[in-house]
């Protein structure tokens, strides 16, 4: 039984034993509704409890989720206001509208550069602001398909320009703002590039100016060849008006014969290239020219931009240098072969002589020997001109007046030409000197004439000039009105034994031997001529000024003696011989050396018998020069006579300079021994 | 009257399976349909739906799913001397003088605060606000949800479908503890609102004679003559041998005129009142009177 029924049946004295049955069976119900009734009070609170702890968890998590909500709402504000402030700040007017136009966002900017009210823009609907802004624009229809074309493609950005009727500038960006993933609207900036756009066309019409009028040359061309481009030096190089030049193509222009997409895709492989080349002009001449070739990728097309200038006077030049080192070489051998013959040609003449001497005069073998000693003087006579050409001929330059001795000579020169030629001078150099060997300086004008006159089988005009040029130098010119010469003679003119004259009329050593003269007085020699016209030799020589005298050699002693030991030093054996036989013959007593040390060894030997040294100046191991130096300091007052063939030696030079005595070869035995009778005379 | 009897094999047959009961029945004067059901193979929701969604709004179902005890292995109906397992047998009644009354109450207290359904599929119930609703169930119960699903029976759940004003009760028949379910008999709809209720056996016997009231129809009737009970397996087994006090009442209310007859059921069919929508209830006790006009 239930306890509070079994309590209060206790106090009001009930024994459940003494209740009849069926009020028993009443008291067991009741029993049974007080424990149903505890049960479901049990349950009750329990869910209460649970009810109450879950509210209070709810409400916990409410508390908590309004924080973070008021949080949240604090920090959507601050980006919100930041947003704005930083809207605000840019240079840019922006606007910012979702999928259906509607403004989300936009800046005092935006208002004030489309004259939108804000209240407008307030309203949300953009289409009215868009409205607005269509009164704007210079071109209201080509804005609005712009804004359609943009808004079909919701991911993607966009960049245009547009122009206001008041003459601003706006330039357009608009940016698709994505969130998820999923385009949900569009950021619109405007920027105001008037000054912008303002400045960009001074600085392209400023270069184009400064292209038009620059001192080189300059065109571009398109990727089909064409002209696109051409800077009035361009045009005036190559004779066209510009606007006739842009008809045409490079390949019109370019005469190197490379196509155009060889050109082209060089250009393109390497970026750019110089390149010599030549243009045609216009008239059909040739234009020589050095370009260079830059490959340019612009807005999506491609160029060449090339520059360009006349490079005529430079390939003049080359040409000229190419042919002074031409001539400088075959100088070289020449002299060298000259060198050689000479020492030949002083024994062969030499002996030559000693036969002539040795034999009488009416033996039969005279005329032989004659023969032999005559060809050995021509012989020496090529030499000389070959010397002379390749500038290792001796000179004795001096003071020299151009007038007078032109005037003189040319008397000489009259006999040398025939009646049908008519000789004329004039002669305008007035009082002007030059540094020269006058000698050779006769020469040279005699084998100019002599030229001349061959150039006019049939007569003409021949005419000798001086004159002095502007720039101070004095001018010689030979004129005639012969059969002149084309050019491919002209660049070979110069050269030894290159001759036009049939075979055995002209050695071909004339013009080289006044170029060698010319050029070793520090001189030029020009040509002028074309074929059937003519042709003018011009010398042009340095004025000479008073410093320019040359110290006056030694002079020569009338007195000669023939007694005296000499030492003979030289390394060619037959040359040696020969020099002993000439001098043994005159009465010397000749000691030999082969070289400069055993010279200086006999020296020391023969200390105080030796009278006189007559030494070659090259020689093997000691030279000529080194002998006499050291010979010097044990014997201060030894004479000495140098021989040698060559003359371009930096140490007979300094001998010539000095005064010494010199002998060149090949040298005839009455030369040798006044030279060494000169020597001994002068104590 | 006619009887007809509709098999069903599978719960995907039972909304089809009411329409089919609708369509045999229909005819001049039909007044009533009296459903007698599979218990344990149908659907009674979706029965109930079929029948519905066929009949005009002034023929009223009633009836019940049959029951087998708290063995939940074996239910038969029988009609016209064929007893059959999984079929739906259904009577039509027909005449103008015909008249029938009806009524169904549970007398369950709901208690815990209401909660959501946030997911559920057909009548498996996952989650109550965005939690296990076994885990729900486990917590509230405290020690009586030591026997369950038993004394689910006693634990029936309140379902408010949104845009009904009266809540359906549903008896819990399973429960899932790997999958953390609750499997009801009937639907509980996501959206729908839900309170956890428990037995008050002075309250279930109050409700089985409000039904029988309901069920008297209007003052101008004539004396009920047949008493048809339907009352749910989980009453008899939670009142016990109290049961009889809950088939005294009705019988006091319906009078001594009356004949009664009737079944413990595993789902009750019936309006809650007599211009309500038919339904499928759980846990009450639903009376048809039957008499007929002179």
């Amino acid at each position: 039984m239930h306890k509070l029924l079994e309590r209060l049946m206790r106090r009001n004295g009930v024994a459940a034993e003494s209740l009849p049955a069926n009020v028993r069976a009443l008291m067991e119900a009741v029993s049974q509704c007080f424990d149903q009734s505890d049960s479901d009070r049990v349950l009750l609170e329990r869910s209460m409890d649970l009810a109450s702890a879950e509210l209070t968890h709810a409400n916990e998590s409410l508390k908590s989720e309004l924080e973070h909500r008021s949080k949240a709402e604090f920090a959507i504000k601050q980006t919100m206001s930041l947003l704005q402030s930083t809207l605000e700040s840019t240079g840019d007017g922006i606007l910012v509208v979702d999928q259906n136009w509607r403004v989300v966002l936009y800046n005092q900017r935006f208002a004030r550069m489309w004259d939108i009210p804000v209240e407008l823009l307030a309203t949300a609907d953009s289409r009215e602001s868009l409205g607005r802004a269509l009164e704007l624009v210079e071109d209201p229809k080509a804005f609005r398909d712009r804004v359609r074309d943009i808004t079909s493609r919701p991911t993607e950005d966009a960049v245009d320009v547009l122009e206001l009727k008041d003459g601003r500038v706006i330039e357009r960006t608009s940016i698709p703002q994505i969130l998820d993933g999923r385009p949900v609207g569009r950021v619109w900036s405007f920027r105001d590039i008037t000054s912008r756009r303002n400045a960009e066309e001074s600085v392209a019409r400023l270069s184009q100016f400064s292209l038009d009028r620059a001192m080189e040359a300059a065109y571009w061309l398109d990727e089909r060849g064409k002209f696109f481009y051409a800077n009035d030096v361009a045009c005036r190089l190559l004779e066209f008006d510009r606007s006739e030049l842009l008809q045409h193509s490079l390949g019109d222009v370019d005469a190197s014969g490379d196509g155009w997409t060889q050109v082209w895709e060089r250009a393109k492989r390497t970026g750019s290239f110089t390149l010599e080349t030549s243009y045609r002009r216009r008239s059909g001449a040739m234009l020589p020219v050095e370009a260079s070739v830059h490959y340019v990728e612009y807005r999506g097309r491609e160029y060449l931009c090339v520059f360009f200038f006349d490079i005529t006077r430079r390939k003049e030049l080359e040409r000229q240098v190419l042919q002074a080192q031409k001539m400088d070489a075959v100088g070289r051998l020449a002299g060298g072969i000259a060198h050689d013959f000479n020492n030949l040609l002083t024994v062969i003449n030499g002996y030559s002589d000693f036969l002539m001497g040795s034999v009488g005069p009416n033996d039969p073998r005279l005329g032989d020997v004659q023969q032999i000693k005559n060809a050995g003087l021509r012989a020496a006579g090529l030499t000389r001109q070959l010397l002379a050409f390749s500038r290792k001929q001796v000179m004795q330059p001096r003071r020299v007046e151009i007038d007078p001795l032109v005037q003189t000579f040319k008397q000489l020169l009259q006999r040398l030409l025939s009646e049908d030629i008519e000789f004329t001078s004039t002669l305008q150099a007035g009082d002007a000197t030059v540094l020269a060997d006058p000698g050779q300086l006769e020469q040279v004008i005699m084998n100019l004439v002599l030229n001349a006159r061959d150039a006019m089988p049939n007569g003409g005009r021949l005419n000798i000039s001086t004159s002095s040029a502007p720039d101070g130098q004095v001018v010689i010119e030979v004129s005639d009105s012969g059969c002149g010469m084309d050019p491919e003679v002209q660049s070979h003119l110069f050269e030894p034994f290159f001759t036009t004259k049939e075979p055995g009329k002209g050695t071909g050593l004339g013009l080289s031997t006044a170029y060698g003269i010319i050029q070793q007085t520090g001189g030029t020699i020009q040509v002028i001529s074309a074929r059937g016209q003519g042709s003018t030799f011009r010398i042009l020589l340095p004025r000479c000024t008073p410093s320019d005298e040359p110290v006056d050699a030694a002079p020569a002693s009338e007195a000669s003696s023939s007694q005296g030991t000499v030492l003979l030093a030289e390394d060619e054996d037959a040359l040696r011989g020969l020099v002993r036989s000439i001098l043994e013959a005159r009465g010397y007593r000749v000691i030999e050396a082969r070289n400069g040390a055993e010279a200086l060894d006999r020296c020391v030997r023969e200390r105080g018998t030796i009278d006189a040294v007559l030494t070659d100046v090259v020689m093997p191991g000691m030279t000529g020069i080194d002998f006499v130096e050291r010979l010097r300091k044990l014997k201060p007052q030894i004479r000495v006579v140098y021989m040698s063939g060559h003359t371009d030696h930096a140490g007979i030079v300094a001998i010539l300079q000095s005064g010494a005595l010199f002998v060149q070869k090949p040298f005839s035995a009455e030369t040798l021994t006044s030279k060494l009778a000169d020597a001994l005379a002068a104590v | 009257m006619r009887g007809v009897l509709q098999p069903i094999v599978t719960t995907g047959q039972c909304r089809p399976a009411g329409a089919a009961l609708a369509k045999a029945l229909m005819g001049d004067g039909l007044a009533h349909i009296f459903v007698l059901s599979d218990g344990l193979k149908v659907n009674g929701s979706e029965l109930v739906q079929g029948l519905r969604d066929h009949l005009p709004a002034s023929v009223a179902v009633t009836g019940g799913l049959a029951g087998d005890g708290s063995r939940f292995a074996r239910t038969l109906v029988a009609l016209d001397g064929q007893v059959r397992e999984g079929v739906v047998g259904a009577l039509g009644f027909y005449g103008s003088q015909f008249r029938v009354g009806y009524g169904s109450l549970g007398g369950w207290d709901p208690f815990g605060p209401e909660r959501v359904v946030t997911r559920s599929v057909g009548n498996v119930l996952h989650e109550l606000d965005g939690r296990s609703a076994l885990g729900l169930y486990r917590r509230y119960l405290g020690e009586h949800a030591a026997g369950l699903p038993a004394t689910g029976l006693l634990f029936p759940l309140s379902v408010r479908v949104p845009g009904q004003d009266v809540p359906l009760v549903r008896t819990l028949l399973a429960v899932d503890d790997k999958e953390q379910t609750v499997t009801f008999a009937g639907d509980v709809p996501e959206g729908a609102r839900a309170r956890l209720m428990h037995a008050n056996f002075d309250r279930l016997i109050d409700g089985a004679t409000g039904a029988a009231r309901a069920a008297l129809g209007e003052k101008s009737w004539p004396v009920t003559e047949l008493g048809l009970l339907v009352s749910c397996v989980g009453r008899k087994l939670l009142l016990k041998q109290r049961i009889e006090e809950e088939v005294e009442g009705v019988r006091e209310v319906l009078g001594p005129a009356a004949f009664t007859t009737g079944f413990y059921s595993y789902g009750e069919i019936g309006p809650f009142g007599a211009y309500e929508r038919c339904e499928l209830h759980n846990q009450t006790m639903t009376v048809t009177s039957l008499s007929e006009a002179p």
